[in-house]
């Protein structure tokens, strides 16, 4: 399983604080010595005197459904940077939701300063000296707020600002199982003469591709008869088959290493410069 | 000790097999190795010679021997086999049930020889799985190697095959274990 980032579990353990804490304490709340309405996750609880009652909101529980989605996204979908931008869609969804519950409270619970509470016949009209309390959960939605689109802008690195060297991009890659197209952008960045078609790389006579199982081998790739040097990169392990025929099993950052050890000393490209651009 | 090397089916390298295992048991000068070679096409011997291993082969005195290697043609009627001999069958994926009901009918302790698998990781796992639940004393999964393939073309005294490498290594340390382990079963 991919490496879950710390910038990601950073915004999933405010945002599950968030959503756990709105089951403990309302996102907003008026008080009063004998009325009070609080938002809960539910809708709205309201009590008056020894009496209480919950409206229940479609908005609440929308809001509270895509609080949920925006943790859940970036941890299930790991490959790409989009993950990051599809989580603060639905949080942001979320805090609208919150926003029209605030917004509705106001238009049909409130009026000039007076409370307002449905009844079977009507409106029932109070004024209670009251205060009004923004809660806990309320807060640590904004926070996560912030943090999700921190993520959004850096692709989630913003805890070790720094730009990634060519060997951890190769890696990330791996981990994707797009290491040809990493070793490709590798190839690339050094300026190296190689060509490249779908899963095969080609510098001089080695030859690097992905294959775990026989049918998935490029068909111009021969493992019996190979010319040259080959890295078949699987799912869990590598072979390397030598010039002379030889087969090696290595693991996998093993195998990239070796990849990248022999694409330099076939290019025989060992020089200030290359190792300048390994590294930037 | 006698160790018979046996297949069903030709050209799945049970005389690479042998005669690599002579080199490999002969090394070090420590132990005397006869290859006795009763396939028609005499292939383990001329790759002995290839090799420059240090081991007689087909002499008729068979005493004075620590490993006595027996390569048999391809198997057409029952190898009588004893209690203390060690069984070396050589498979390839296509007749691996035909040689796991093949060794039920044999004495001796029984090793398996998997060879010439695609040397894709995937694959050798998947065969490894397969093996695993076989009943033999030893099982080998030994992938393709393009160099031993070539081997009797280009002459490489250096070749090797690192599986039958460490098959010699236990058959000199360690199958005394198993001899004991199965005088319990």
């Amino acid at each position: 399983m991919q490496r879950i980032r710390e910038e990601i579990l950073i915004f999933n353990i405010i945002i599950a604080l968030a959503i756990i804490s709105w089951f403990f304490f309302p996102i907003f709340e008026i008080k009063s010595i004998n009325y009070g309405l609080s938002i809960i996750p539910l809708g709205f609880k309201i009590q008056l005197f020894t009496q209480q009652y919950l409206l229940i909101s479609p908005l609440t529980i929308a809001g509270i459904a895509f609080l949920i989605l925006s943790a859940i996204i970036p941890l299930v979908w790991t490959s790409s940077r989009y993950s990051l931008y599809t989580s603060l869609s639905a949080l942001s969804f979320g805090i609208v939701m919150i926003i029209n519950t605030f917004i509705y409270q106001q238009r049909y619970l409130h009026f000039y300063g007076y409370s307002v509470l449905p009844t079977s016949t009507g409106y029932f009209y109070i004024l209670f000296p009251s205060s009004t309390i923004y809660g806990l959960p309320l807060y640590l939605i904004i926070a996560s707020f912030v943090i999700s689109i921190l993520n959004a802008a850096t692709r989630a690195r913003w805890l070790y600002p720094r730009r990634l060297t060519l060997l951890e991009k190769l890696y990330s890659e791996l981990q994707r199982g797009e290491v040809i197209k990493g070793l490709q952008s590798l190839i690339n960045s050094l300026g190296i003469y190689a060509t490249v078609e779908g899963n095969v790389a080609k510098v001089e006579d080695l030859v690097l591709t992905k294959a775990n199982r026989i049918e998935e081998l490029p068909s111009d790739v021969s493992i019996f008869f190979p010319k040259g040097e080959q890295i078949i990169i699987g799912d869990r392990k590598v072979v390397y088959i030598d010039k002379e025929g030889n087969v090696e099993y290595l693991n996998l950052n093993e195998g990239v290493k070796l990849a990248l050890t022999k694409i330099i000393e076939k290019v025989n490209f060992n020089n200030l410069s290359t190792n300048e651009k390994l590294y930037k | 000790m006698i160790i018979r090397i046996i297949s069903l089916k030709g050209g799945i390298g049970k005389s690479t097999i042998s005669a690599f295992l002579a080199k490999y048991l002969s090394e070090e000068g420590s132990s005397k190795v006869l290859l006795i070679d009763k396939d028609n096409l005499n292939f383990s011997s001329f790759l002995i010679n290839i090799l420059g291993a240090k081991v007689d082969i087909n002499k008729e005195k068979l005493e004075g021997y620590d490993y006595i290697i027996i390569d048999y043609p391809t198997a057409e009627e029952k190898i009588e086999s004893k209690d203390d001999d060690i069984v070396i069958l050589v498979s390839d994926v296509v007749t691996l049930n035909l040689i796991t009901k093949y060794a039920k009918e044999l004495k001796g302790i029984k090793l398996l020889i998997v060879n010439m698998v695609s040397p894709l990781p995937g694959d050798l796992e998947e065969v490894n799985n397969m093996v695993e639940k076989l009943d033999f004393d030893l099982k080998f999964v030994i992938p393709f190697i393009p160099k031993v393939f070539s081997m009797p073309i280009r002459k490489d005294k250096r070749t090797e095959i690192p599986a039958i490498r460490e098959l010699a290594k236990l058959i000199k340390e360690k199958i005394k274990e198993v001899q004991v382990e199965r005088s319990f079963k």
